[in-house]
């Protein structure tokens, strides 16, 4: 089945296509990557170039990754179309060869009024491990007023939200991955699932109400009534309650929050200790986040006291603070060693109009044997250097060398 | 008891004993081809001694040589070579007759051949010895003369003790008893000895006297020992011995008296027990096997074994002491069984296996070869006038009868006869006519028998019929598979002088062959070796054979009667004249023995064959080879091409191959007559703790064994070979740990 | 006029792809496949799955991955150790930290498994853990099913979907 993705992505190409004759603007950005051991200075080149045309409404681009010296990871396709109201994004990846194709994502967009409608198509391929699988799901989103409804009528695939994760491809021998927002993995073809999601705001005391309700193919599954951050009249303290009836169950769980009020310049991050039971023993203290701005630099400090708990993610996914199992759940790279973040960062207007910017993240860990305990450094600069033409460096040095230096070229024209 | 043979013989002299480097093989110097002309004017039988003869002499260790003949300066004797002993043989090449004497009374003659002898047969020995006896004018209690162990008796009493005694000139006693210091020489009468005799109350003696040619009596209290119910007898008191000599004859007997008083009987050993321990038969070259000695248990004593007899196991059997030798004339393992006999009667037999792997050896058979022609086509023409026929002329053809078309008579000695027109040619086919005298001739094939040929030609003195067309009903060449050039043997084994002849100069298969009973017998028999048994007592039978084969034919024949033993050889005959008899039987029962190889020997291609072991065979593992070749002759070589390379010309080779894999292996065998047959055998050669047999030691074999050790597969008897990887012969977690370890390794 | 025309066309085109592909689109897997799974690592202490999919002639029963058949970064992993999973013992193994290669051999003396995990490998990590981490190399690793045949065609699947 590898006509129809193809089908999908020409179709689209063909469809803008006679947009051609219209003014567009071609980009490209190109990525070089180097990766270092202590034996051999380049261990790893990877080398991602990104083409495309950008149409003003439409852009269609292509992106390919290499690495060096023989490993083509991926080749995607991608077309997104927005005339009025209506939106198409194709998404198409394919393997080593082109007869491998990976995966093929399909949304039309529909938004009236306040209602956008979404339908996803995504055919997951055998020649991943998890596939073959197809599906597609039907999302409605309305906004009205103080209501929040998101209705997902699923028919075998799942579109990524607070619940679900979208689905992420990863090359393994490079661990490189990319992310889709349609999971096809939901066994199944006819209707595998219904979630509605009402939100009212401003409901009493709560600041907002949720109802989801969840139907699978073997009918109804839970229906959920969320309230977070309900007041106690504690100013510290509030409530996150969540009722929820399953078949044969019916739950209510009430969490206690600690609320520090706004932050100014030292963030502590601290969690109430319940001890799992009814009542609360304390306060557990995991860290700190210092932010400051002076003038163009930010300088960022994030200690954590607990690295059993929390962890700092990689600049990837934020330099934040997260708890290490929502780390791990979510997928999101972390240092498992580092308590001590520094981060400095330099961002001005650049020449020509876009900016420069210029990051440096210093880690720290625990009884190492190098000077003030530096482990890691990465570093991050992106420099215009003309109009449409911009340079981007990173570069990750891990003690005693440097580990990977990524740099490269944005070009649009 | 006495003794049963004696041998002494007449006086040979050997000459010169060739070298013994050349044995006599079949065809050297000596040999003399002979052909039914020879045979021609000379009586039947006597054929006129021709130069250069020798004797070619296996003894009976098997060992050949050539001895020249020489006249022996008793001339009335013939030429005579001596043997010693049982087994040995000699061969004459060239045809002689002896003219032996009448015998006379005490005489006998030593005539020894050997033949290569196919049937079991005893090996007695004739002796002619001459005895240079001279009477002395009766016999007396003489002195003998030394060369006769004759002792003297003196008649006159005995008194134990006294000897010389002038009142008793009795100078020896021509007693013996067990207490013989001599136990090989039992004859214990010593010239001129005493004894001093001690008998034992209550003991078993034997008193013997022997003396050779003449008879003894002894007679005790009157009564002859010889009458006495029982040879034993006991002595309890002083007795009467008489000794009476005489030569049982008519020469006379003196009788003298004996008394023996004053007996002191002194007790003596018991009565022996017998025991013969141990014998080992020694085998030597041509199928000779002897033994030198047995060992002796028993008493202290030494036991009086007074004779020996030998059971050879083939169905032959003689009496013989040290040492008894015997030739076997097939292979194979035969119990020897001696049986000792003591004086009373009492005898013991002990056995022993001898294996002969050596008698048919071609060398040890002395025999010229004949050259056999490929058939030939005869046509028998016989010339019939008023129905006698005239002449039979042979014509022999060259290849498919078909071809011949006319028939030429040569030229009559008298001229062309005027009424030629009386004449009829018949033409015959080569058997025709023959199958009634033939009863088992083998496939018998015919031949149409001509019409008469009527019309003629004179043609230079002679006739030619012609005919025009010729039908025979089968093509004589093709059917008859005789390759020319084929050596025959023929040997004939002569006892009792009769001989058989071949009259026909070259055997030729489906040609018939006269054998002729030479000689003045009376022929009694002719046996053929297929059991056979030709009621016709005549002199001349005839024999055709279709087939290659070997033909034995015996001919029982009597003597004619005046005694004359007549030999003579047939061809290359062998002649042994066995009898067993210390006297020259009237009517001797002679039998002759033809060997007959008359057509090629072993046209059968050698049937190759062969097993190995073990059947589940691993890499560098020694598999023994044991060839099962068989052939109707010798196989002489075998070449093994073991297809990995290797070759091997052992008849049981053992050989180890170092890599895995299916191997064909191929022997090849020759035999004699360079003819030879292959065989073969794909041997699959596994690794050790492979398996599935894939050739490699992978993660499969380790699954497998596993799963054996387990119960959850089964495995042939070569995989639980293979499967045994610590090599303690049996296959259980400690092989599957241990080739696990080894794949993983690799 | 034409624009909103060509976007029709493809709008167009797309939803009859669609309609086309309601129902089974896809073929059964019928990709023999042999795979490390995501490491999960909780502290430092982390574990791989090795998994199996569509193994013929009655499933795998027996995996021997020969000496650098199984590579590892070594400069963040260490003290492997392996259990099999679903009837599979392991025989032999063997791993290298210095130099981050392993081997081993798992046999499944019952039975075999067509799809599912056989094996679990539990080490210690040092630092983030990525796919890559683990990788097999095809050449030095050699399958036999339950029937006792070798299973050639199989492939090391290269992306994964998570």
């Amino acid at each position: 089945m590898t006509r129809t993705p193809l089908l999908i992505a020409l179709a689209a190409v063909v469809g803008f296509g006679c947009t051609l004759s219209a003014s567009g603007t071609l980009f490209g950005e190109a990525e070089i990557g180097l990766t270092s051991n202590t034996i051999s200075f380049v261990d790893d080149l990877s080398v991602d170039l990104m083409l495309g045309y950008d149409l003003g409404e439409a852009i269609v681009w292509t992106e390919s990754l290499v690495v060096l010296p023989a490993t083509w990871v991926w080749q995607a396709f991608g077309a997104t179309a927005r005339v009025g109201g209506y939106g198409l994004t194709t998404n198409v990846l394919f393997g080593a060869s082109t007869a491998e194709y990976l995966y093929a994502e399909m949304i039309l967009g529909i938004s009236i009024a306040r209602i956008d409608a979404s339908l996803h198509v995504a055919q997951l391929s055998d020649a991943v491990v998890g596939g073959p699988e197809g599906g597609w799901a039907l999302r409605i989103e309305a906004d009205a007023g103080p209501f929040d409804l998101v209705s997902t009528t699923e028919f075998g695939a799942q579109i990524d939200d607070e619940n679900n994760d979208g689905i992420t491809i990863f090359h393994a021998p490079t661990s490189q991955s990319r992310h889709y927002a349609t999971d096809p993995r939901i066994a199944g073809v006819g209707f595998t699932g219904q979630q509605t999601r009402l939100a009212y705001l401003d409901f009493c005391c709560a600041n907002r109400i949720e109802a989801a309700l969840a139907i699978t193919c073997n009918g109804f599954q839970d229906l959920r009534f969320t309230v977070a951050g309900l007041g106690t009249g504690i100013p510290w303290l509030f409530i996150d309650a969540d009722l929820s009836f399953a078949v044969d169950q019916k739950k209510l769980t009430l969490s206690p929050g600690l609320q520090l009020g706004e932050a100014v310049c030292l963030d502590l991050i601290a969690s109430l200790d319940t001890g799992g039971g009814r009542s609360v023993n304390g306060i557990e203290f995991h860290g700190a986040e210092l932010l400051c701005t002076l003038g163009d630099v930010t300088v960022r400090d994030i200690t954590l006291l607990d690295l059993s708990e929390y962890v700092i993610t990689a600049e990837s996914h934020g330099s934040r603070i997260e708890k290490l199992a929502d780390a791990i759940s979510n997928r999101h790279d972390f240092y498992p060693e580092y308590w001590q973040l520094l981060s400095i960062r330099y961002e001005r207007e650049g020449c020509c109009g876009d900016s420069l910017s210029v990051l440096l993240n210093t880690y720290f860990e625990r009884n190492s044997t190098n000077l003030f305990d530096i482990a890691f450094m990465h570093a991050e600069a992106v420099v215009p250097l003309a109009r449409s033409l911009s340079f981007t460096l990173a570069a990750e040095f891990e003690h005693p060398s440097m580990r990977e230096l990524v740099f490269g070229f944005s070009i649009a024209w | 008891m006495e003794r049963t043979m004696r041998k002494r013989t007449v006086r040979v002299l050997l000459g010169v004993v060739l070298a013994l480097a050349t044995l006599c093989a079949p065809g050297l110097a000596g040999s003399v081809t002979l052909f039914a002309d020879d045979f021609e004017g000379h009586a039947v039988g006597t054929l006129p001694i021709g130069p250069a003869e020798t004797w070619c002499m296996v003894d009976r260790f098997g060992n050949a040589s050539t001895i020249p003949v020489v006249e022996d300066e008793g001339g009335s004797h013939g030429r005579v070579l001596r043997i010693d002993s049982p087994g040995a043989s000699a061969r004459l090449n060239v045809g002689r007759t002896f003219a032996i004497p009448a015998r006379q009374p005490g005489e006998s003659l030593t005539l020894e051949f050997d033949i290569r002898l196919n049937d079991a047969r005893t090996n007695w020995f004739a002796e002619l010895v001459d005895r240079y006896y001279t009477p002395s004018g009766g016999f007396g209690c003489v002195t003998q003369e030394p060369r006769a162990p004759v002792w003297q008796l003196m008649g006159a009493h005995y008194k134990a003790g006294t000897v010389g005694d002038p009142l008793y000139p009795f100078n020896g006693i021509a007693v013996s008893t067990m207490d013989s210091a001599d136990p090989q020489n039992p004859n214990g009468p010593r010239e001129h000895e005493d004894y001093d005799i001690e008998l034992e109350v209550g003991r078993w003696y034997t008193v013997r006297v022997e003396h050779f040619g003449f008879r003894i009596d002894l007679s005790l209290d009157g009564v002859k020992v010889q009458e006495l119910q029982s040879p034993y007898y006991e002595l309890d008191s002083s007795h009467d011995w008489m000794l009476n000599i005489g030569d049982g004859d008519s020469h006379g007997s003196a009788t003298c008296d004996i008394s023996i008083d004053n007996v002191r009987v002194v007790r003596k050993a018991e009565p022996l027990q017998m025991y013969v321990v141990l014998f080992e038969p020694e085998t030597g070259a041509c199928g000779s096997a002897w033994i030198n000695g047995v060992t002796w248990a028993g008493d202290a004593v030494f036991n009086y074994v007074n004779r020996l007899s030998w059971d050879w196991g083939d169905g032959t059997s003689n009496d013989s002491w040290f040492p008894a030798a015997h030739r076997y004339r097939q292979n194979g393992t035969y119990t020897v069984a001696v049986t000792a006999w003591g004086p009373y009667g009492n005898s013991v037999t002990e056995m022993a296996d001898v294996t002969i792997t050596n008698a048919l050896d071609p060398a040890c058979s002395c025999g010229p070869n004949v050259t056999v022609d490929a058939p030939i086509p005869v046509l028998h023409v016989s010339i019939i006038q008023e129905g006698e026929v005239e002449r039979v002329i042979d014509i022999a053809g060259a290849g498919n009868l078909f071809d011949v078309t006319e028939i030429s008579l040569g030229s009559f000695n008298s001229g062309v006869p005027a009424n030629l027109s009386d004449y009829e040619v018949v033409v015959f086919g080569i058997n025709d006519g023959y199958e009634a005298d033939i009863p088992w001739l083998a496939t018998p094939f015919s031949l149409p028998r001509l019409t008469t040929l009527r019309s003629y030609v004179e043609s230079g003195g002679g006739v030619v019929w012609t005919h025009d067309s010729l039908e025979w009903g089968q093509d004589l060449g093709a059917d008859v598979e005789v390759p020319a050039g084929v050596d025959y043997q023929v040997d004939a084994d002569r006892s009792g002088g009769v001989a058989i002849e071949l009259v026909e100069e070259h055997p030729i298969a489906r040609q018939p062959f006269d054998l002729r009973a030479a000689g003045d017998w009376f022929v009694s028999e002719w046996t053929h070796t297929t059991g056979g048994v030709l009621t016709t007592a005549l002199p001349v039978v005839r024999f055709a054979f279709a087939d290659p084969s070997d033909h034995n034919f015996y001919l029982s024949a009597k003597e004619s009667g005046d005694g004359r033993v007549v030999v003579s050889e047939l061809g290359h005959s062998i002649w042994q004249f066995v009898y067993g008899g210390t006297t020259w039987p009237d009517d001797l029962e002679a039998k002759l023995f033809v060997n007959g190889l008359f057509w090629a020997a072993n046209v059968v291609p050698p049937d190759a064959g062969f097993s190995y072991a073990p059947d589940c065979v691993l890499t560098d593992e020694a598999v023994d080879f044991t060839d099962m070749s068989t052939d109707d002759g010798a196989i002489g070589s075998w070449t093994w091409d073991f297809g990995d390379g290797t070759s091997s010309g052992d008849q049981h080779p053992s050989h180890a191959f170092s890599s895995p894999g299916t191997y064909t292996v191929v022997l090849a065998v020759t035999d004699n007559q360079g003819l030879t047959g292959t065989a073969s055998h794909d041997v699959r050669v596994h690794v050790r703790g492979d398996l599935d047999g894939d050739g490699d030691l992978d993660v499969a074999d380790v699954l497998i064994l596993y799963r054996y050790v387990n119960g959850l597969h089964p495995l042939d008897p070569c995989q639980e070979k293979r499967a045994d990887i610590d090599l303690d012969s049996d296959v259980d977690e400690d092989d599957a740990r241990a080739l696990a370890e080894v794949v993983f390794g690799l | 006029m034409g624009r909103r025309l060509c976007v029709g066309c493809a709008v167009a085109i797309g939803v009859l792809m669609l309609s086309a592909c309601i129902g089974p689109w896809f073929a059964s897997s019928v990709k023999v496949m042999l795979f490390f799974g995501e490491p999960i690592v909780v502290g430092d202490q982390g574990e791989i799955l090795l998994s199996v999919s569509n193994m013929p002639d009655g499933g795998l029963s027996a995996i021997h991955v020969h000496l650098k058949g199984m590579v590892y970064d070594e400069t963040r992993i260490s003290g492997l150790t392996l259990e099999g999973l679903n009837g599979f013992i392991v025989i032999s193994s063997h791993f290298d930290d210095a130099s981050g290669e392993g081997s081993f051999i798992l046999l499944n003396i019952a039975s075999g498994v067509e799809t599912g995990q056989i094996a679990k490998l539990t080490f210690t990590a040092s630092g983030r853990m990525q796919d890559g981490d683990f990788a097999l190399v095809k050449s030095l690793i050699d399958l036999v099913s339950n029937t006792l045949t070798p299973i050639v065609d199989w492939t090391l699947p290269v992306y994964y979907a998570r």
